[in-house]
């Protein structure tokens, strides 16, 4: 037998009955992908508010790094209620205030 | 039409993926049994899965079945890097009725013996009628390479013929 007579009956030998549809394996696969793009929809959401967060977070410590700059801490250590580094202290804590609470970090939802 | 559906597919038509995974999931599966075993359905749903992730980067001048049996074959390997591997599923029980069951039964058991490498040449060359040349780029592997594998499997399925005779 030549190779191409042994392909042509291993083609015969090899070939199947049109396979049967499966509905609900197809119905698995759209669910998977449904989910799949609303995970990856939430990760897009987490990265852009990490990067957003992260950037906020480096212009506050920018800002008490600039203030620090504008007036040297006195000299016997103590620290005033008026100075820059209370000044830095306050900002943080508005962006703490406003940020967190918003930022769903633990939940489920997607 | 299938041109069509990958199209608003990659532009996140869920409904045209349907569609899609619809027309090609039997002939996928059906495949993926003989090469992976119990594993194929799982494969098949990770090859779909993949498949929408990345519906734009299908390039329109090629066959979708081909660039889906592309993804299936590295969802494979994947699959067997990460797990034990499985044995194929032999096809004798589905036979019974046929003519040539008997011969067709040795055949699906000789390609089960297969290394997957062989077992996938052989599946995409003599049992989807793929040619050489598609074959090797479904598989990732040099034309050359793709030939000795179809060689090694022809011999192998060959030999199974020959006992019979």
């Amino acid at each position: 037998m030549t190779d191409a007579e042994i392909d042509k009956r291993l083609s015969a030998l090899l070939s199947e009955q049109a396979p049967i549809p499966d509905p609900a394996f197809v119905d698995r696969v759209v669910l998977a992908a449904q989910l799949d793009r609303r995970i990856q929809v939430a990760q897009q959401r987490a990265l852009r508010r990490t990067l957003l967060e992260c950037g906020a977070a480096l212009a506050v410590a920018l800002t008490f790094y600039l203030l620090s700059q504008e007036q040297p801490p006195p000299p016997d250590g103590s620290m005033s209620l008026m100075g820059p580094a209370m000044a830095g202290l306050v900002m943080l804590g508005l962006w703490a205030f406003v940020s967190l609470p918003n930022s769903n970090y633990g939940s489920a939802s997607l | 039409m299938e041109r069509w559906l990958a199209g608003l597919a990659s532009a996140g038509d869920l409904g045209a993926f349907a569609g899609l995974v619809r027309a090609h999931e039997p002939a996928l599966r059906s495949m993926l049994r003989r090469l992976a075993g119990d594993a194929a359905d799982d494969i098949a749903q990770d090859t779909f899965i993949a498949a929408w992730r990345s519906a734009g980067t299908w390039r329109q001048d090629g066959s979708y079945r081909a660039w889906l049996l592309r993804i299936a074959w590295r969802q494979f390997l994947t699959y067997r890097r990460k797990s034990r591997p499985t044995e194929p599923l032999e096809h004798a029980e589905d036979l019974g009725a046929a003519p040539c069951a008997e011969r067709k039964a040795e055949v699906e058991q000789a390609l089960a013996r297969l290394g997957p490498r062989e077992r996938m040449a052989a599946l995409l060359c003599f049992a989807e009628g793929f040619s050489h040349g598609e074959a090797a780029a479904i598989m990732g592997v040099p034309l050359g390479t793709l030939k000795s594998l179809a060689a090694r499997a022809r011999r192998e399925l060959a030999q199974c013929l020959e006992d019979k005779q």
